[in-house]
């Protein structure tokens, strides 16, 4: 990647951070915490992923110009939503047995309501420096 | 909106949304300035995150690994961006890049 950036390009590093996620339901006005996805897998892969960014920086390739965090809620209608989703595009969370039970018993079929992900997400500019 | 729509097991329609709330799009239009830019996106999954940039590039190459992926995201790809937007099934491992090409390098959710 660092070849194929102009000199003085952009590098935009957007991942979600490296902490277990919570779970919540929404019930009317009422916000229920469930608990934490089980995200150690994709927490190793954050870490790993730094150190490689870090070692490119430590080479000279880049230099980091600025960090954010935000939050990215994903919000499923239904609990059988949020399974079949997780289970298509999140393969590397666990979820526990204990969230999968209290969400079914907060938001039965029928029901209106929503169960939320509010991931929070770290982003990175960094900028090509100089051939090296 | 970012929806996902589908259907499960007995008829049931699922509704997804993806940060109705715009977080990210503001977030990383305060980190770039993508206007006329180059831009290689790296992960780029269903094009998710490439409609809230690719406005005002010049280019958007964007890769993803997942062939389903990548077909759902030129499926979704809005008319005015077919002459501005590629999607690739590939691995940025293996895919060979024209070297000093692009402006703005996305690593989109890509670990």
């Amino acid at each position: 990647m660092h070849t194929a950036l102009r000199t003085g390009g952009q590098l935009l590093d957007l991942h979600p951070d490296a902490i277990h996620a919570p779970v919540e339901v929404c019930v009317g006005d009422a916000i229920v915490p469930l608990g934490h996805l089980d995200e150690t897998r994709h927490i190793q892969d954050v870490h790993i992923a730094r150190a490689a960014r870090q070692a490119a920086i430590d080479a000279g390739w880049f230099v980091l110009e600025r960090e954010t965090r935000f939050t990215f809620v994903t919000h499923f209608d239904t609990v059988e939503s949020w399974l079949t989703y997780m289970a298509e595009h999140v393969q590397k969370a666990v979820i526990p047995a204990e969230l999968v039970a209290r969400a079914r018993a907060l938001l039965p079929p029928g029901m209106a309501g929503e169960v939320r992900i509010p991931r929070q997400i770290y982003a990175a500019r960094l900028r090509r420096t100089d051939d090296v | 909106m970012h929806e996902l729509d589908g259907e499960l097991e007995g008829g049931h329609t699922m509704v997804v949304l993806r940060d109705p709330e715009q977080a990210e799009t503001q977030a990383i239009h305060e980190l770039i300035d993508f206007a006329g830019t180059d831009v290689l996106e790296v992960g780029c999954g269903d094009g998710r995150l490439t409609w809230r940039y690719a406005a005002g590039t010049r280019s958007v190459l964007a890769l993803d690994p997942d062939a389903a992926a990548v077909e759902q995201a030129r499926a979704d790809l809005p008319e005015q961006w077919r002459h501005t937007v590629t999607f690739q099934a590939a691995d940025i491992t293996s895919v060979d890049l024209p070297p000093r090409a692009f402006d703005v390098v996305v690593l989109a959710w890509s670990l």
